[in-house]
């Protein structure tokens, strides 16, 4: 394993809470990022976890139409503040409108699909695998349904 | 010692907590529950909300055996630890969960990973077998030795 793995681009990590959370850090804790910001939902159990990063929170709009307005709203203010090259996420809604217009603002996207997801992918994966530039699966049985992903394990 | 984990899933799941608190009693086994958003009477294990990750893993390492929603992070936790696994998905039709859980569950016995438990009325039975090791679980194995992190450094790196 590579241990100076030094990555000299801004970079936005953004994922909702839970496993995609841990998933997204576990992804990327090898990487030694020039400036990485985590952005995730407001959730009292993670504090622990991100007190090591450069973090802040947003909406997680879950099924709410009117959450969903409120975290594009917020997303588009981190982007034109923080300005990523690079943006990497494991889903789920809460990082649509990010990747989206990230993508949109000329931002790399990366989009790695849960490793929860075996043979049937997600809505996330669906919707960002035409606009990602590096798509990652967990097992092999997420292949032929997205023919340009790459299989990797996190650990 | 035994240990259940409902996870950070914001559903309930009272059909584990309530089969796990009766296990505990039945067999009588020291139990603790990780009831995570659940609301749930454990008159027969002790029971908190969320602890910090660090402290879940330190009860995993103290278990003996532990029963998980079929989440990915509950699961990897105890897999990762090397313990005894019972993997009880939660199931959609009972309002327990949004995303399935029962596709990666599957996947993971069918590989002797873990011991699933969708019936839950085999979860005592489930527990037992573990304990008394007539069911053995094959070790963890990852898909791939090929690292998510190096895959993505390498091609940012190029671009």
């Amino acid at each position: 394993m590579q241990s100076n793995m030094y990555l000299d681009k801004k970079t936005l990590a953004i994922s909702s809470g839970g496993g995609h959370l841990t998933e997204l850090l576990a992804a990327t804790e090898n990487i030694n990022f020039k400036d990485l910001l985590v952005v995730t939902c407001k959730n009292e159990h993670t504090t622990e976890t991100l007190s090591k990063y450069n973090y802040s929170y947003i909406v997680d709009p879950h099924i709410s139409y009117l959450k969903y307005f409120y975290c594009l709203c917020q997303s588009i203010f981190v982007l034109l503040t923080f300005r990523p090259n690079v943006i990497i996420s494991t889903g789920a809604g809460i990082a649509v409108p990010t990747l989206l217009i990230g993508k949109f603002f000329g931002a790399k996207i990366v989009f790695i699909e849960t490793g929860a997801r075996v043979t049937t992918p997600s809505k996330t994966a669906r919707l960002i695998y035409k606009i990602s530039d590096l798509f990652i699966v967990q097992y092999s049985g997420l292949s032929a349904i997205f023919p340009k992903s790459k299989i990797g394990s996190l650990k | 010692m035994i240990l259940c984990l409902l996870g950070t899933n914001p559903y309930q799941f009272d059909r584990l907590a309530s089969a796990f608190d009766q296990a505990c009693k039945s067999l009588n086994l020291e139990g603790f529950i990780q009831l995570g958003n659940t609301n749930s009477n454990s008159k027969n294990c002790h029971s908190f909300d969320f602890k910090a990750r660090s402290e879940i893993q330190e009860l995993i390492s103290k278990a003996d055996l532990i029963v998980t929603q079929g989440g990915y992070g509950s699961m990897m936790d105890v897999l990762e630890a090397k313990k005894p696994l019972i993997a009880v998905p939660r199931l959609i039709q009972y309002g327990e969960c949004l995303d399935d859980q029962t596709e990666l569950v599957n996947y993971w016995e069918e590989k002797g990973f873990l011991l699933s438990c969708s019936d839950i009325d085999n979860l005592e039975l489930a527990i037992t077998s573990l304990l008394n090791k007539s069911v053995t679980l094959s070790q963890y194995q990852p898909e791939t030795s090929v690292l998510i992190s190096e895959i993505i450094f390498d091609f940012l790196d190029q671009s």
